[in-house]
This record gives structure tokens, C-alpha cells and sequence, in this order.
């Protein structure tokens, strides 16, 4: 499974840089987005796959019982997630805000600061 | 001994104080200086102890012998500056920036430490590009300053490299102890350090083919040509040599380059000077002339030569000064430089034609004056060099007798002749302004007449001190006609005939010059002119290759470096296992990877945007099923929630965008896959190596045993992030605020009117 997963890492990643490389900002915002997907399962595969043991303690128990899913990259993801949220929704009424601005959304044409 | 550390605190002395004030204050440093027996044994202060650095003073023959011109011509210089530029409102700032330059200059010559001197050396450069560039509303001034300061400030930084050079050869940077060091010749930096050295020194004292700064530099007021050029900062270079030639002398690269660049300077200098008609750009030739002669002596390097040099260092900047200053007095009185016109000022400035009679026959080597003994010196020690020594005699005469020629033309045909017809208004200019060329013409009289009495003394000490051990230095006015004296008798009066040939085919030889394009000797101009517009132009092209503005260069560059270090890192990992264990796969594993490919690929590759935004939805909703699968219930009913967030966000945003466009060419898009491929490959690599790796989790150990007992929560991730770590949470909802408070902002705001901005 870990040597799937990296596949799909890299495959994400891969396109997800294709489309932050795209003109379009559209495009650069679904880049981005693709790009926290492929780090989140990146931090996920690194802290060992495990099937059905998620990191709750049991009733009646005081310690989690080995084997047990990695709880610290879970609680790194999961800030992540929210961060990332938050970037894309900024982002995305952001350059909402540059079309309205400029009329464009080839950022090749947002070269310069003076327009 | 203090006295040069008084010196640089002079410069605190208000500018607004007269002239003759400050002439005064320097005129008793001088008398101090002249007071105070030099000694051979360097002074030290501690500067920076902690880096080993320390000031010493070096108040040996040379050290005075600099020190006195240093003080004596800038006293003059100061009374002359109040005459010349009378009224000026400038002049505070004049006062200010000479006497700043007095003191570091007094460093230079003075010190003992090469650090120190390099200081002094890089202040020097600093206050006379200041000087230089005085009438700075003039773009020609400008330029002049700024080429002197370019090329004397590359030159200074060949020299910090050569010093350094030196102090690991050495083991020291003090004078005293290199040139007592062993085995320095023959260590394996000597030559690097030399050659570095060497182009300091060059550049600052205007050897070909650095020389074209200094008549450039001619665009400041005379006052500070006349101080610069005739007695202090060019001949900065020539004490620089003149203090290292016992550490760094008698080896036949120091003989070869020295006398090979100082020879063909003496000449071009001296030639040079016959093709110009402004005054004092026929000075500033001839002080380039008279720069390699002095360079050519150090490298001669034999006692003779030494007694030569100080001889020629002081008579020139006796002179020099005397001729400069006069060039001024003349310009200020009828406003014109050119010596085609200048005529018949005898009789309207008396004083200031007594004074440039002076000095001229000094140029001129005529008895009884001290020129004249340094011009005998230096063919004594012209004939008595080791090799080539024929040739060192002919250039010799023939730079002598072009100096002869040029002293003609400037000290004394423009007050000989008939009277020139923008004349009627000649005048005497005022106590200020004669007193000091004439002060200075006297001085080379008395010390001639008198046999260099009473600086003999100081002459034979400064020899000794730059030939590295004593001797004795015989200052004579008639040596007699026996030996090497008679020959050089002998070239003396060849040289006087030559001069006063070329000073009557003064007219006809400037004529062939032009018609031969004479010009070409100027070549060096120009390759300063290429390389300063070329490394601004390299400049801006760099900037607008690099600084593109394009999000797109900007990302592929830092993405192609970061691959290409991890790449090289990871080749240099001598154990990097890349395990393709599969191990056990479940169909619906399967399934739903290939589902996040798939929604992947259409996001990518869809030409209609709410496709895309739908695919990328489902590739999230994949990933959530991949986190549920594995074991993290919070990180998927978080990513199923954020996700359907984001759709309808992306959805409501984007509907207001135009819609795709086929922006990108062809290979643009083939460029972009490969590099994205790339990196892609490199992060599926990065992640097949680290797998291999066992993690070691105290940490997670730490959590699994204590959340419940610390921190009374089953769920382990969430107690992580609410209870041990609830400071990072905290950040975490500011950074969500921070970017809603942002969003809000944008959205309200109105949009800027078309047109605005």
C-alpha cells in the first residue's frame, strides 16, 4: 500500500505543480488545492499505515493500546486542513478581487505594478 | 608622534573658520613635524586587540619626509583655496573635505600597520572623489569623480586582496616585521600578492594603462588638482611601494614590472603633456610623466635610484604645486586656460611670473635648483641599473627633455611675448593666491642653492627607509664631472638641447599628433567607457532575465533548484534503499486511489472550469476516504466538511471568472509537465526512501499514555490539540480570522474606479 500511496503523492503533486505553473488563476487556485491534498496524505503515509486502529483510548482503559495509529501527524493534518481552507477561500476571493480590478486572469499580464 | 592622530581631529575643526585659520593650524602641524626626529621604530596603539589589529605610526626619513609635504603644501593649499574661490559658499565644505583628506592621507604615509594604511588608502580615495566631483552641478565633474572613484576604488580592493595575500605569507601585516620576515620571496603567495599589490598601486598613482583618470580628475577647482595631484594622493601608490620595497624588493618580477610599467608611463605622461593646451591638463600629463619616473626609480631599486627617488618626490612636489597653483592664478585672472592664447602676462603679474619662473626651471632641471639635483640623481641611478640600463637611459632623456618642453609652455611662454588681447584685464591676484606658488618656487631654489641644507639629512633617512637599510646620501649641487656624474652631466645637457627643440616644434608636432590620431594613446578611456556601460547594461539585463514578473519563472526556478539540491543530496546518501514492497492491498484501496487519480487527471485536463472544481471535489472526497480507511476518523469528518466548504466556495467565486482560455503555447505546456513530472518523481522517491525508515515516536508514546490521565480525553488527537498543544490552536484560529477579517475586506471594498491608477 505505502508504495501505491507514494505513487498517488507523486502524482498529485506532480499535477498539482502543473497547474500552479498555468496562467490561468483558476487554475493556480485548484493547483494549490491539489498540492495541500498531496501533502496532507504525504504526512499521513510517512506515519505508517494502519488499518482500524484509530488513536481513541477504549472505555475502562487509561493509555492507548499498541498498535496504534500515529496521533502527533493526525493533529499536524489536521491543522493543515483548516490552514489550507483558509489560504484557498483567501486566495480565491482574492483573485476574484484582481479580475474585478484588472479584467484579466492571465497572470502573465500581472507582470507589473503599474497598470 | 601624536601629531597625526591630532591630525584626522582636525577635521572637526569648523569649516566655518577662514582659510588663513586653518592654513595657519596645518602650518604649525608642519612646524611640528619638521621639529620632531624621525626614528626608524614604528609606534603602536592597540585598535581592535581582539582581532590582532593595531595602529602603528611609522615616523621614519620617508614617513617625515611625506608627512612635511603632506602638511607643508596643504597649509598653502588651504590660504590658496580662501583667494581662489573667494566668497564661495562652498568653500566651509572645501576646508572640510581637504582637510579630511589631510588626515587619511597623513595615514597613509605615516602608517606602519598595511591594514591600517589600507583604511587610510580606501579614505583617501572616498574624500577625493568628493574633491573631485566638487562643482558637482556639473555633469562633466561628476563623471570625472565617479571614473576616479571606480577606478582607485577596483584598485583598492586589488590591494585589500594583496595585503591580505601578504599577511598570510608574512604572518604579519606590520611593515617593520615583513620586511624582516624570511623566505617571504620565495613563498608560494609572494607572487599573487605582489601582482594585487601592484594594480593598487597602479590605479592610484595613475600608471599606464590606469592613467586616464587623473587628467579626467582635472575637472575639480584647482585648488584641489593642485593638492591632489601635485604632492598627495597619486603619490600614494608611489609610498605604498616605496614603504614595501624592503619586504617585497629585489626580485626580478618586482624589477620587471615596476620599471616596464613605470618606464612607459613616464612616457606616455610626459609625451602626452606636449599635445595638450589646457593648463592644467598639461600638468596632469606631466604628473603622470613624472609618477612613472618615480616608479621606475623604486624599481631600480639600487641605492643610487632610492637617493633619486626622495630627491624627485620632493622637487616635484615643490614644483608641481608651484605650476598648478600658477595655472590657477592665471585662470582667475584673465578666465582662460589655453596655452595657444595665454601671452605677455609678465608685465600684469609680476609675483605669480617669478614664482612659475621658479618652478618651471626647477621642472626643467636647470641649475640652480632642486630639480635639477634630482634630475642628475636620477640618471646617475638610471645609468647604474642592473639590467637594461641603456634603455632606462634613453626613455629617461627622453621624458626629461619633454618635461623640459612642457614646463616652457606652461611656466614660462605665458608671460613672455606680447600682451594677449583678452589681456587688459590681467591683474595680480591677492596675497592668497601668490604666496603660495611662490613660497614653494623659493623653496626649490633654497634647497637647491643650499645643497638640499638643512633636508639633506631628512633625504638620506627617507632613502634609507625605502631602500630597507642606511646609507649615505650625498645632496650636491655640482658633484663634479668625474665618473657617472660627468655622463650625467653629459645627458642633463643633451636633455636641455632636446627640450628646447621640442618646445619650439611644439606647434607642428601637436599638428602630426592630431593627424595621427595621437588619440589612440587614450585607448584605455575607452575600455573603461565599454566596461562601465556594459556592467550596467549587464545589470539591467540580469534584472530583467531574473526579476521577469512572471509567477510562472519565478516557480519553476525554485521548484528545478529544490529538486536538483534533493537530487544531489539523496545520490550522496551512501544507503538509500527505495523499497517497492507492495504488502497488502484491498480492492476497495484500490478503488478508491484510482479514484483519486482519475478526479486528479480531470481537474487537470478539463477545458470547462465547474468540471474541474467538481473533480477536485471528488479527489477530497477520496482523500477523506483514504484517512478513514487508515485509521483517522477526525482528519476525514474534517476533510468531508472543509471540502464541501471549498466546492461551494470555488463554485460561487469562479462563476464570476471568464472562462478557460488556451493561453499557454504548446511547448510551454511540455516544458511545465516535464518539470512538474519531475518533481512529482521526486516526492513519490522521497517517500518510497523515507518509509524504509522506522520513526522513532517517544512522542507519540507520550500522548498515547498521558491523554487520558493529563489530559481526561479519550480521543488522543483531539486532547493534542485542545489541551498540550492549545497555544498552536490558538494561532491556528487567529490565522482563520486574520483570513476571514481578509475576505471580508475584500469583498466590501468597492472596486478602485477605472482609469484611477
Amino acid at each position: 500500500m505505502n508504495t501505491l500511496m507514494a505513487l498517488l503523492i507523486g502524482i498529485l503533486y506532480a499535477s498539482g505543480m502543473y497547474m500552479v505553473l498555468r496562467r490561468s488563476m483558476v487554475k493556480l487556485i485548484i493547483g494549490l488545492a491539489l498540492l495541500s491534498h498531496a501533502a496532507n496524505l504525504l504526512i499521513f503515509t510517512m506515519a505508517t499505515l494502519r488499518r482500524d486502529r484509530p488513536p481513541l483510548i477504549g472505555e475502562g482503559e487509561t493509555a492507548l493500546a499498541a498498535p496504534y495509529a500515529d496521533p502527533v501527524p493526525q493533529a499536524l493534518i489536521l491543522t493543515a486542513i483548516v490552514i489550507g481552507f483558509a489560504v484557498s477561500a483567501f486566495a480565491a476571493i482574492m483573485i476574484h478581487r484582481v479580475y474585478q480590478t484588472t479584467g484579466t486572469d492571465d497572470l502573465d499580464q500581472l507582470h507589473t505594478t503599474d497598470s | 608622534m601624536v601629531l597625526a592622530v591630532i591630525a584626522p581631529a582636525l577635521h572637526r575643526v569648523a569649516p566655518d573658520q577662514a582659510g588663513r585659520v586653518l592654513a595657519l593650524a596645518v602650518a604649525a602641524l608642519f612646524s611640528l613635524f619638521a621639529l620632531t626626529p624621525h626614528e626608524s621604530e614604528p609606534l603602536v596603539y592597540a585598535w581592535a586587540p581582539s582581532l590582532d589589529l593595531h595602529v602603528s605610526l611609522l615616523f621614519d626619513g620617508l614617513g617625515k619626509l611625506m608627512a612635511l609635504i603632506v602638511s607643508g603644501i596643504g597649509s598653502l593649499i588651504l590660504l590658496y583655496a580662501n583667494g581662489y574661490l573667494h566668497g564661495d559658499g562652498r568653500l566651509a565644505r572645501l576646508y572640510a573635505a581637504l582637510l579630511a583628506f589631510m588626515g587619511a592621507m597623513l595615514g597613509v604615509v605615516l602608517g606602519g600597520n598595511l591594514l591600517f594604511i589600507f583604511v587610510c588608502w580606501e579614505l583617501t580615495s572616498v574624500t577625493s572623489f568628493i574633491l573631485i566631483g566638487f562643482d558637482h552641478e556639473r555633469p562633466a565633474a561628476r563623471a570625472a569623480a565617479l571614473q576616479a572613484l571606480l577606478v582607485t576604488g577596483a584598485g583598492g580592493l586589488c590591494l585589500l586582496a594583496g595585503v591580505i595575500l601578504l599577511g598570510l605569507a608574512g604572518g604579519s601585516y606590520e611593515l617593520s616585521e615583513l620586511a624582516r620576515a624570511p623566505g617571504l620571496r620565495e613563498h608560494g603567495l609572494y607572487v599573487p600578492a605582489l601582482l594585487f599589490i601592484l594594480a593598487g598601486a597602479f590605479t592610484k598613482s595613475a600608471q599606464v594603462p590606469f592613467h586616464f583618470w587623473l587628467p579626467g580628475a582635472m575637472e575639480a577647482p584647482t585648488p584641489i588638482s593642485a593638492y591632489l595631484h601635485s604632492a598627495t594622493m597619486v603619490k600614494a601608490g608611489v609610498v605604498l611601494l616605496a614603504r614595501l620595497n624592503p619586504a617585497l624588493g629585489g626580485t626580478e618580477l618586482w624589477f620587471g614590472m615596476l620599471c616596464g610599467f613605470g618606464g612607459a608611463t613616464m612616457l606616455v605622461g610626459n609625451l602626452g603633456s606636449l599635445f595638450q593646451t589646457d593648463l592644467k591638463r598639461v600638468l596632469a600629463y606631466s604628473t603622470v610623466g613624472m609618477l612613472g619616473t618615480l616608479v621606475l626609480l623604486i624599481g631600480i631599486g639600487t641605492q643610487a635610484a632610492m637617493a633619486a627617488c626622495v630627491t624627485m618626490l620632493a622637487a616635484h612636489a615643490l614644483y608641481k604645486g608651484a605650476l598648478f597653483m600658477v595655472a590657477g592664478g592665471v585662470d582667475h585672472s584673465v578666465h582662460t586656460r589655453d596655452t595657444t592664447v595665454l601671452s605677455g602676462l609678465g608685465r600684469a603679474m609680476p609675483i605669480t611670473w617669478a614664482a612659475a619662473t621658479l618652478a618651471a626651471l626647477s621642472c626643467m632641471g636647470v641649475l640652480p635648483l632642486l630639480g635639477f639635483i634630482a634630475k642628475e640623481k636620477s640618471y646617475v641611478a638610471a645609468l647604474g641599473a642592473p639590467e637594461f640600463a641603456p634603455w632606462i637611459v634613453a626613455a629617461s632623456v627622453a621624458a626629461n627633455a619633454a618635461a623640459f618642453a612642457m614646463a616652457a609652455i606652461v611656466g614660462v611662454r605665458p608671460f613672455l611675448g606680447r600682451p594677449m588681447e583678452q589681456g587688459e584685464h590681467a591683474h595680480e591676484g591677492g596675497f592668497d593666491l601668490w604666496l603660495g606658488p611662490l613660497a614653494l618656487g623659493l623653496c626649490s631654489l633654497w634647497l637647491g642653492a643650499a645643497a638640499g641644507w638643512p633636508a639633506a639629512g631628512l633625504l638620506e633617512a627617507a632613502a634609507g627607509s625605502v631602500h630597507g637599510s642606511d646609507f649615505e646620501v650625498t645632496v650636491k649641487l655640482w658633484a663634479g664631472t668625474e665618473g657617472v656624474y660627468g655622463q650625467a652631466l653629459l645627458l642633463s645637457g643633451a636633455t636641455v638641447a632636446m627640450g628646447a627643440v621640442l618646445f619650439a616644434l611644439r606647434l607642428p608636432l601637436r599638428r602630426l599628433a592630431a593627424g595621427l590620431g595621437f588619440a589612440a594613446a587614450l585607448a584605455p578611456q575607452r575600455v573603461y567607457q565599454l566596461m562601465y556601460e556594459g556592467s550596467l547594461g549587464a545589470a539591467a539585463l540580469l534584472t530583467r532575465r531574473v526579476q521577469n514578473g512572471l509567477l510562472n519563472s519565478y516557480v519553476r526556478t525554485v521548484v528545478l533548484a529544490l529538486v536538483g539540491i534533493s537530487l544531489w543530496s539523496l545520490w550522496r546518501q551512501p544507503h538509500l534503499v527505495v523499497s517497492f514492497s507492495v504488502g497488502e492491498i484491498r480492492t476497495n484501496e484500490i478503488g478508491i486511489v484510482a479514484l483519486i487519480l482519475v478526479s486528479c487527471l480531470v481537474a487537470v485536463r478539463s477545458e470547462s472550469r465547474m468540471a474541474a472544481i467538481v473533480a477536485l471535489g471528488v479527489a477530497g472526497l477520496g482523500v477523506t476516504l483514504v484517512f478513514a480507511l487508515f485509521s483517522g476518523p477526525d482528519l476525514a469528518m474534517t476533510q468531508i466538511m472543509v471540502e464541501t466548504l471549498t466546492v461551494l466556495l470555488f463554485v460561487l467565486v469562479f462563476y464570476h471568472l471568464p472562462q478557460y482560455a488556451r493561453l499557454s503555447s504548446s511547448y510551454e505546456r511540455v516544458r511545465d509537465l516535464a518539470v512538474s513530472t519531475v518533481f512529482g518523481g521526486l516526492m513519490t522517491v522521497l517517500v518510497l526512501a523515507a518509509s524504509t525508515d522506522i520513526l522513532d515516536a517517544p512522542l507519540s508514546e507520550f500522548y498515547a499514555q498521558q491523554s487520558y490521565l493529563r489530559g481526561h480525553g479519550r480521543n488522543v488527537v483531539n486532547v493534542i490539540l485542545v489541551d498540550f498543544r492549545a497555544l498552536d490552536t490558538l494561532g491556528e484560529i487567529t490565522v482563520l480570522a486574520a483570513a476571514a477579517i481578509g475576505v471580508v475586506a475584500m469583498l466590501r471594498l468597492k472596486p478602485a474606479r477605472k482609469g484611477g491608477a
